[in-house]
């Protein structure tokens, strides 16, 4: 009796995590955590179970497990592919069809005695000294990963800025969109101007802009001068003034075509 | 040997080998020295019955060491971390170190399992631990994104699959990619229940992959070897094929096909010792198992299919039981029909993309059997030469594998029972036949796969070839370096130099296999490398990337170098153009000195869009060996680009420059190409 209640037990909370999990906003990681298990091991210990008529958990059957789990998925991503739901609710509802499909499985079999089922994860949990050595272990794992995240996100071999001059599209067609970003790796003075027909329309002179910070225009053309040859924006950088640091241009034809 | 022995030998069939030796001695009289060597020869291959001593004692259980390993392999990813951000800053100790973190998780593994003394669930943690070692140095190597070529191609279906709700949708960049879609099934899996990024999705899914690999892999081998030791020993040899540490951990479909290969290997060798009710319900998991490979990889279904039918003629030559036989034949029906069914089923994308490649690498091999072609050892085609270290290692380790096949060739026959090799001259042509272990018979065979990876990697055309030989054939490696470590350094014995000498002669095996594999560029280095793949993908050009989504759209017809075009078509999103889709290579455009009538035909026939020139090419040669995809643009260049070639656009009527960021330009050439 007590056996079953921690079963139904252990079953409404998968449930209820699950449930939490896929209809609620939970952190990625969180998500992961939970996911995995219920894809990548549940279908699979239903169908190796169903197949080998094995009771006990050794590591051959985890393999298996797991194998068998890969496998039903790939296929799973097939059906759903066919029956349009191949997206985060077609998942979710086959989940939670394995999922009721291994609960009515494990609470109505008949053969599964308490010690056969005890997985060895819960003994090497009771272990102290292992329970150390392999929290040691994920931490040193965990560190290293992160150094190196650390080391490849700060790596920047190119300090540079991005100009760009494009078409605004939507309902104020009549507009082109300026931008400059910085990625300097350092805060940046610019001046910039935009020249039509080699003369100068507008001129931002002087502005600063963080390392990672972005500038945009969106700048009005004028109906006198759509039919220019050639809209051209310079940037220059303060540091070196006298020499055009980027340039962009839309020719003729784009202008007239707004 | 002279004639006379030869045929003294041949008449004497029926008798056994020893003795025919000693006749053969005794017949060569006076010439004792003769028969010295031959006896010694034959002791040396093994030719004898095999010794089932190393079967160790059942060692009680003890995870004692498995803790200190797992601590160990921390401390060495760690170091490796260490190297890998050195590498980023320029530090010449960078790459050396981050091997040395290699052999550091992998030396105290190797000395545990060659030690007797080991119980399985041992074995098997540590196993586990140095596979999990092995993987975390490949997310250390890049923790940010996908750095490998390949990465990106199959980053792209998945994307595709994601957005579109349906599998089989075009990808240019890798047009077979998506008819075998089983990796990206998965990965999106994770990534739409979890709402993960594709790419965490996908080291979750390898991390998981790896661990269900070595699994598998380690029960084959114990099923097969009926030892845990010599099981753990095969895996531990395995893990030195140059693909396993990084190759097979791509976001690539081998990366999962392996796994499944070996799933349905151990579940056909169950189906082999089945006996009782039930084998339908085996054999439908087992149908399961390889539809999903046929989903996954096609050369590794096949090749599956090949070793199934190879077993199951062993299996039938040698007389099996009846209910082995029957399992083995149904399965080998199904090995064979459901990829076949799977390719039909798809469009046999395989042949177009398989036949040209295997073309090559014949082409090639001829060719090098000619003396006329071939790789330069060590050498890139930037030409950069491998440290002396690296190729010494290299080497070391193609010597070390192949004395171990010349030992242990013929000790695995003896071991799976094979008549000739135990030294019995077989009285009738039946007995000739009469092993007792099929599944040993047939990996042994595998192992002539070895030197003939290594033929075709001497080959510009083969070396794809032979780098996907590589895991088939060190399946047959594993066991038969187990069986000679086992055999020739007396495997009962509990000397910890002897346990020593087998880990350090893994290690090299490992080590060199993965120079072979990475060799000096396995870090991302300081500096950017032109057309290097993980030496070519950095923020920058990502950047670039990605401003042509936010601020062009998506699905806009690019031409592009061979590494932006990855970034634009995963990061942008964009449509890019490669000779194998359209039969032109808009890459011409761009490297042309002038721009005639030739290349605004070529801009017209592909449909460009934009243009996106990235002047780093003009910096050296192409690492990889080709600044597009190997088409006419790369025919075109003997030497980098040139600077004014790649911004002759700027002096164009009609062509916008739409984007500057001082090393990419991006050109709207939609004017030209008549897509305005």
């Amino acid at each position: 009796v007590a056996a079953n209640s921690i079963k139904r037990a252990a079953c409404a909370a998968t449930v209820l995590v699950w449930g939490l999990c896929w209809l609620t906003p939970t952190p990625e990681p969180l998500k992961i955590v939970v996911i995995i298990p219920l894809l990548l091991l549940l279908p699979g210990l239903v169908v190796i179970r169903g197949a080998l008529r094995k009771k006990a958990m050794n590591f051959e059957f985890l393999i298996l497990a797991i194998g068998m789990s890969v496998a039903l998925t790939i296929v799973l991503g097939l059906v759903l592919h066919g029956l349009n739901a191949l997206n985060s609710g077609g998942w979710g509802a086959a989940i939670s069809a394995l999922l009721a499909v291994a609960i009515w499985r494990w609470l109505f079999a008949k053969d599964a005695s308490r010690k056969e089922e005890r997985l060895s994860p819960f003994a090497v949990a009771g272990n102290r000294r292992l329970a150390a050595c392999s929290g040691v272990a994920a931490a040193l794992f965990a560190g290293s990963i992160a150094l190196a995240h650390y080391g490849a996100d700060n790596h920047r071999q190119f300090a540079y800025s991005e100009l760009w001059m494009v078409p605004s599209e939507g309902a104020d067609s009549n507009t082109i969109s300026v931008g400059v970003r910085n990625d300097e790796q350092k805060a940046t003075n610019y001046d910039l101007e935009v020249l039509v027909d080699n003369k100068v329309f507008v001129r931002w002179p002087e502005f600063r802009l963080e390392n990672d910070e972005q500038w945009t225009r969106e700048l009005p053309i004028p109906l006198a001068i759509r039919h220019s040859r050639h809209v051209e924006a310079r940037l220059y950088n303060r540091d070196q003034p006298l020499r055009i640091y980027r340039r962009v241009w839309l020719s003729r034809d784009e202008v007239a075509s707004q | 040997m002279s004639d006379g022995i030869m045929l003294r030998n041949r008449q004497a069939i029926g008798g056994d080998l020893n003795g025919l030796v000693g006749t053969a001695a005794h017949d060569l009289g006076q010439r004792g020295h003769g028969s010295r060597i031959w006896r010694t020869l034959l002791r040396l291959l093994g030719i004898a019955p095999f010794d089932r001593s190393v079967d160790q004692p059942t060692a009680p259980s003890s995870l004692a060491w498995p803790q200190a390993i797992a601590v160990n392999a921390g401390v060495a990813s760690l170091l490796a971390a260490a190297s890998a951000n050195a590498s980023r800053i320029g530090q010449d100790w960078a790459t050396i170190g981050f091997y040395i973190s290699i052999a550091i998780i992998f030396l105290p593994v190797g000395f545990r399992l060659a030690l007797p003394d080991v119980c399985r669930s041992e074995r098997i943690a540590n196993l586990l631990i140095a596979a999990l070692g092995l993987f975390a140095l490949r997310v250390i190597r890049a923790p940010l994104f996908f750095v490998g070529h390949d990465e990106y191609l199959h980053w792209t279906t998945a994307q595709n699959i994601i957005e579109t709700g349906h599998l089989f949708s075009s990808n240019v960049l890798f047009p077979i990619g998506p008819a075998y879609p089983g990796l990206e099934v998965v990965v999106t899996a994770i990534a739409e229940l979890s709402g993960a990024s594709v790419f965490v999705s996908a080291l979750v899914l390898l991390s998981i992959a790896r661990l269900l690999f070595v699994g598998a892999l380690y029960l084959i081998y114990e099923r097969i070897a009926g030892s845990a030791r010599r099981a753990s020993l095969a895996c531990l040899f395995y893990m030195g094929c140059s693909t396993f540490v990084f190759f097979d951990t791509n976001f690539s479909y081998e990366s999962l096909a392996m796994p499944l290969f070996a799933l349905a290997l151990l579940i056909n060798l169950r189906v082999r010792d089945w006996r009782g009710t039930g084998l339908p319900r085996l054999l439908t998991t087992f149908a399961l198992a390889v539809l999903s490979l046929s989903m996954t990889h096609h050369v590794t279904a096949y090749a599956l299919a090949a070793l199934l039918i190879g077993l199951f003629l062993l299996e039938t030559i040698s007389g099996g039981a009846a209910a082995a036989r029957v399992g083995l034949a149904v399965a080998a029906v199904l090995a064979i029909a459901i990829p076949t069914g799977w390719s039909h089923f798809v469009g046999n994308p395989g042949e177009a993309y398989l036949g040209p490649v295997f073309e090559n690498a014949l082409y090639d091999v001829v060719r090098l059997v000619h003396f006329s072609t071939g790789r330069k050892l060590f050498t890139g085609d930037d030409g950069a030469v491998a440290p002396l270290w690296q190729r010494s290692m290299t080497l070391a380790s193609v010597g070390l594998i192949c004395l171990g096949l010349v030992l242990g060739f013929f000790r695995s026959l003896s071991f799976a029972g094979a008549p000739f090799a135990r030294g019995i001259a077989p009285k009738t042509w039946s007995s000739v036949f009469g092993w007792t272990n099929s599944p040993v018979i047939l990996l042994t065979m595998l192992t002539f796969g070895y030197p003939i990876s290594i033929v075709l990697r001497l080959t510009r055309g083969g070396w794809e070839i032979g780098n996907r030989i590589g895991p088939f054939a060190f399946l047959g490696v594993g066991i038969v370096l187990s069986i000679a470590a086992t055999t020739c350094l007396k495997g009962e014995s509990k000397s910890v130099w002897r346990a020593a000498c087998i880990s350090a002669i893994a290690t090299i095996i490992l080590v060199g296999g993965v120079i072979s594999s990475e060799g000096p560029r396995i870090l991302v280095p300081a500096r950017y490398q032109v057309s290097a793949d993980a030496a070519s993908i950095e923020p920058m050009g990502v950047a670039a990337a990605l401003w042509t989504k936010q601020w062009l759209g998506a699905e806009n017809h690019f031409a592009a170098d061979r590494v932006n075009r990855l970034l634009l078509s995963t990061y942008g999103r964009q449509l890019v153009s490669t000779t194998l889709q359209h039969g032109y290579d808009a890459g011409e455009v761009m490297v042309a000195e002038k721009f005639g009538p030739k290349e605004v035909a070529v801009l017209q026939k592909v449909g460009i869009d934009y243009l996106f020139t990235d002047l780093r090419l003009t910096t050296g040669l192409p690492v990889v060996g080709a600044y597009f995809d190997g088409a006419t643009a790369d025919q075109m260049l003997f030497a980098p680009p040139k600077p004014e070639s790649l911004l002759k656009f700027n002096t164009m009527d009609g062509v916008n420059r739409v984007f500057d960021n001082g090393y990419a330009v991006i050109f709207d050439v939609r004017a030209l190409s008549g897509r305005k």
